[in-house]
């Protein structure tokens, strides 16, 4: 396993958002966490990376370890070096393509502009965007559509070669051919990174996740290869998720 | 329906009148300064029996920019990193409510008493003397709260998803702040800086005691007394009717700089944001 969970427990405050999850994220595959809205997904994610962390009144529980290395270890920032996040909302910075490209590989001391220049053409063409952005490097990411935005999130997450990117709804934002874009986009990066990816659209979770976890009011229910959850599902709230009494 | 209308009507007349009062201040000063405004009068120092019913007020207009510029700097660069420990540092709610407080509290202490304090700290007991430093520094504690309510804003209105983004690529705060917030928050920074400038280049009362003089050459020190354009048009105005012409002159240039200033930082600001 990429990362394991043992007993992770979340309270914003006094009131609990997950309850002594335990599992693992297994390598170079897609794991997709599922389950209704306020079941604890996005918490879950941002608990992985630590996130969490930087918000007021939360105490996290409980151990997460990368390759067997306890995350605690690790300092924040090199915690989110290792493990990235892409959130919701297509978030770039209000600068050019090109400055959000190289963010972050300057942070890490890469200075030289020529293989800056090669790093932005890289990542952008993994992330299938330097095609549509190669003639407009300068333009103002904030003036991309939401599909390329999103797309050059991603992008820019994998700057700083992480091991494991995190993905919460990514599509959620997004039409269908973006969405589509990006449901490709995670499955031609399988091969060299760990992704975990937070959905309500199970249709999509059955298309690109090679594992599925559901959560359900803080709590793991269930978990298992996607044919498993969503062909035989075992527990009786997982088959009324998926027959849509409740989402 | 009778009450939306007259809300409507209250709405609109206010509006008229604050427009009204607006237009004719300019225009007053404007059309009484006019006939003194000549290059002679920008760039001559005063003269005249009655000082500077002749002449002109260049000391004044650079001793202003100097007090401004000075207390831009001593007030503006606190201000920011005061919102930045705000939005960024501050994790307890009570030291969030307590600096808050001191905030409001630094900005209603009245101007006179803050040159009365900047007279009796700075001058006599540090023995700075009456100088651009002492006067740019009784303003630049009357601008940091202004500024500082701006620059918190500007910050505290920054996604937080942005913010996240550069931690999530494993960034430091430091450099997140330097690289991601500041430079994107530089439209509000730079027009609350400006706007801050034009409230002190205004300020008569912290002059007064620590700084301003009724005539100087044009200062080449910080350590040295200047004109400025607020307090020598009280002088002017408190000679009587002789200096009354060169008062409304003075005044036509205190309102034409603040005007420019005014539109350059919403012009800064709107152009920014654009980019």
């Amino acid at each position: 396993m990429k990362l394991e969970v043992k007993d992770l427990s979340v309270f914003y405050g006094e009131k609990q958002a997950l309850e002594n999850i335990t599992t693992g994220i297994p390598e170079h595959m897609i794991t997709a966490v599922v389950g209704p809205s306020g079941c604890g997904k996005s918490t879950f994610l941002r608990g992985l990376n630590g996130l969490l962390r930087e918000e007021k009144g939360v105490t996290l529980k409980g151990e997460i370890l990368l390759d067997g290395e306890n995350c605690s270890s690790l300092s924040p920032d090199d915690l989110r070096h290792k493990i990235g996040l892409v959130f919701q909302t297509p978030a770039p910075f209000p600068f050019s393509i090109k400055k959000n490209m190289i963010y972050g590989a300057k942070y890490y001391g890469l200075r030289n502009q020529k293989a800056l220049d090669r790093m932005v053409e890289e990542k952008l063409t993994q992330a299938g965007l330097f095609d549509e952005v190669k003639d407009d490097l300068n333009k103002n990411a904030l003036k991309l559509s939401g599909g390329q935005q999103q797309r050059l999130c991603i992008a820019r997450a994998l700057t700083v070669d992480p091991e494991v990117l995190l993905l919460d709804e990514p599509c959620s934002a997004l039409d269908v051919k973006s969405s589509a874009a990006i449901e490709s986009l995670l499955l031609s990066l399988k091969s060299s990174l760990t992704m975990v990816v937070v959905t309500h659209n199970l249709a999509q979770a059955r298309r690109i996740a090679d594992k599925v976890i559901f959560l359900y009011n803080g709590k793991l229910i269930e978990e298992g290869t996607a044919d498993q959850v969503f062909d035989s599902p075992k527990d009786p709230i997982t088959k009324d998720f998926l027959a849509g009494v409740f989402g | 329906m009778i009450r939306s209308r007259l809300v409507k009507i209250w709405a609109y007349a206010s509006f008229i009148l604050i427009a009204a009062i607006v237009v004719f201040l300019f225009a007053f000063v404007f059309i009484k300064g006019a006939g003194t405004i000549s290059w002679t009068f920008l760039t001559d120092i005063p003269r005249g029996a009655v000082l500077g019913s002749e002449g002109g007020i260049l000391p004044a207009i650079a001793g202003s920019f100097l007090f401004t510029a000075t207390a831009a700097v001593l007030g503006g660069i606190p201000a920011i990193t005061s919102a930045l420990y705000m939005v960024f540092f501050c994790k307890s709610k009570n030291m969030g409510v307590l600096f808050k407080s001191l905030i409001q509290c630094i900005a209603g202490i009245p101007s006179i008493v803050l040159g009365l304090f900047a007279y009796s700290f700075l001058v006599k007991d540090l023995g700075l003397g009456r100088c651009v430093l002492s006067g740019g520094t009784a303003l630049a504690v009357m601008i940091l709260p202004f500024i500082e309510v701006r620059a918190e804003k500007a910050f505290s209105e920054m996604k937080e998803q942005v913010i996240h983004s550069s931690y999530a690529l494993g960034c430091s705060k430091t450099y997140t702040i330097f690289k991601l917030v500041l430079p994107s928050c530089r439209g509000e920074l730079v027009s609350a800086i400006i706007l801050g400038c034009c409230y002190a280049m205004g300020a008569t009362a912290p002059l007064i005691f620590t700084g301003g003089v009724a005539f100087s050459a044009v200062p080449d020190s910080l350590a040295k007394p200047a004109m400025a354009l607020p307090l020598h048009l009280y002088l002017l105005i408190a000679q009587g009717t002789t200096s009354l012409p060169t008062a409304y002159g003075t005044a036509f240039v205190m309102m034409a700089i603040l005007l420019i200033s005014n539109m350059a930082a919403t012009l800064y600001a709107a152009r920014v944001r654009k980019k």
